[in-house]
């Protein structure tokens, strides 16, 4: 059969329009590389030479990193590593640790965190905290979250209100407790509880959210819903945690540390860390060959 | 104290199958390489019975391959490895299959009633793709990121080769038109040289992803190279 040539042309057309549009496409993506190189992450934390000792244990040593805003970091390695004592310096929470000696900078938004004018009270609204276990305090649900609010002075129902209905949303469990806010917290789920303390942490407008192995004690759900959670606050916060889950690790954050006896071993994109680690110990370690 | 030897048992005994599997790719080869030569039949019929062999190889290591992926979730090295292995097996058993497919025309070949000018440059071509595949496998054993460059490199050899061989074939096929159909076999045959070449190039830019981490991206624009060309 003869194809009529004006058929082959009217194909032509469209083959050619296609691969204009293809073309375009692909150039559209060129530029959309180039904005984000162009666009540089900016640091939250900058940390330089910090050295911490437990009495004469020297648990950090010479901890050196730039921590992104609005970013994932995870923070992993053995148990006895450092790592939670790293998180712990980002808001002082080591303060009232005995014997405790710490040196070099650490800065929020280039303000230096241990020096006299910081407030450390204020410094911890900044910068939140969740726990490995779900840490709720024996009230009601709404007066958890309502608690730090009312710290820094707010008392006005409507406001608290705003606030409580504001923070559960952000969690994801507003329509799960909005019936039931007089109820005490202790009667929750684990994995509603950590996100109770997580919308605890949002009700006084952090900058950043500091998580302390937050799933270790969560069901397989629970777990996966905090990381959805945390992906999500990401957006408005920056957020470090520390892990032992390597697949969570993997999952959620942007960047990971390695800490091995109080230093930092490798330090870099998450997607590099796990598919091809610089240093040997980082491989071991990720691939389970020891900790 | 070494932990998880269950799983370190499991990768070892893949690394051996994509071994073991190599093995049996460059004796097919070999097999293939001295049925030509010799325009032998029954070595022929003997590569394409052997095939079996090979396809069932690929799809145990792939098995296994997902089976640790499922277990063991693999990660840094131990990914890139497994990734690697599922795409290497791959090549490897398409260079087993372009043996039976140059096994059919061998058998054609040597059914010929009259003897016919054979283009002379096919035997040099099957030494250097026969000499990639060496060193490709080669390089994999010994983790030779080096020598797995210089396959992907030697691979642009055999091309030319190719492109000369059809020329020559050509050539053949004007001074004795009278065996244009057993120069066709011999075209097909250059082809297959040219796409073994291909999978061994392959396998070694998986053997530099294995061991520095760094995908070669020459593979993947060749095409599009290939289309600047008038």
């Amino acid at each position: 059969m003869r194809v009529n040539d004006n058929t082959i042309r009217a194909d032509e057309d469209l083959y050619e329009m296609q691969a204009d549009r293809i073309d375009k496409s692909l150039e559209k993506d060129a530029d959309h590389t180039d904005d984000s190189t162009a666009s540089r992450v900016s640091e939250k934390f900058s940390v330089k030479d910090l050295n911490l000792h437990y009495g004469t244990f020297h648990a950090l040593k010479d901890v050196s990193i730039d921590i992104d805003t609005n970013a994932i970091t995870a923070l992993i390695g053995p148990s006895g590593c450092g790592k939670s004592t790293f998180l712990k310096t980002l808001n002082r929470m080591n303060d009232f640790e005995e014997g405790i000696k710490i040196e070099g900078s650490v800065q929020l938004d280039g303000q230096e965190i241990y020096d006299r004018a910081m407030n450390p009270i204020e410094l911890r609204q900044r910068v939140g905290m969740v726990f490995q276990q779900p840490n709720p305090f024996p009230k009601t649900i709404y007066d958890n979250v309502a608690y730090g609010p009312r710290i820094r002075g707010i008392h006005k129902k409507s406001e608290l209100d705003e606030i409580v209905e504001k923070a559960l949303t952000e969690v994801g469990i507003w329509d799960e407790m909005k019936d039931r806010l007089k109820k005490s917290a202790l009667g929750l789920s684990g994995g509603q509880q950590q996100r109770l303390c997580i919308a605890r942490t949002l009700a006084v407008s952090p900058e950043v959210i500091l998580m302390d192995e937050p799933t270790s004690a969560l069901d397989p759900i629970s777990t996966m819903k905090i990381e959805d959670l945390a992906m999500e606050l990401k957006k408005k916060y920056t957020i470090v945690i520390v892990t032992h889950n390597m697949q969570q690790a993997n999952r959620i954050s942007d960047k990971t540390a390695f800490f091995l006896l109080g230093e930092l071993i490798e330090y870099g994109k998450t997607s590099d860390i796990f598919l091809n680690p610089k240093n040997k110990k980082t491989e071991e370690y990720i691939t389970g060959r020891f900790g | 104290m070494a932990t998880r030897s269950v799983y370190d048992t499991e990768l070892k005994k893949i690394d051996h199958s994509v071994y073991i599997m190599g093995t049996e790719v460059e004796n097919a080869i070999d097999k293939m390489i001295f049925a030509f030569r010799n325009k032998s039949d029954a070595l022929a019929a003997d590569i394409m019975k052997n095939d079996d062999r090979i396809d069932k190889m690929e799809t145990e290591i792939e098995e296994d391959c997902i089976n640790i992926v499922v277990k063991e979730s693999p990660i840094a090295s131990d990914w890139r490895k497994i990734a690697s292995y599922m795409r290497m097996t791959s090549d490897m058993e398409r260079i087993a299959d372009n043996c039976s497919d140059i096994a059919i025309y061998i058998r054609k070949i040597s059914d010929y009633k009259e003897e016919i000018e054979e283009p002379k440059g096919l035997d040099e071509m099957f030494g250097i793709m026969r000499g990639m595949v060496r060193d490709t496998f080669e390089s994999f054993q010994q983790g030779d990121v080096v020598l797995a460059s210089s396959v992907i490199d030697e691979d642009d050899v055999v091309d030319q080769y190719f492109e000369k061989m059809n020329k020559e074939i050509g050539e053949l096929m004007k001074q004795h038109s009278e065996h244009i159909q057993q120069y066709i076999d011999f075209i097909l045959i250059n082809k297959y040289i040219e796409r073994m070449a291909d999978h061994s190039a392959n396998i070694a830019s998986w053997v530099k992803f294995v061991v520095r981490g760094e995908l070669d991206l020459k593979f993947t624009d060749r095409y599009a190279k290939e289309s600047q060309k008038k």
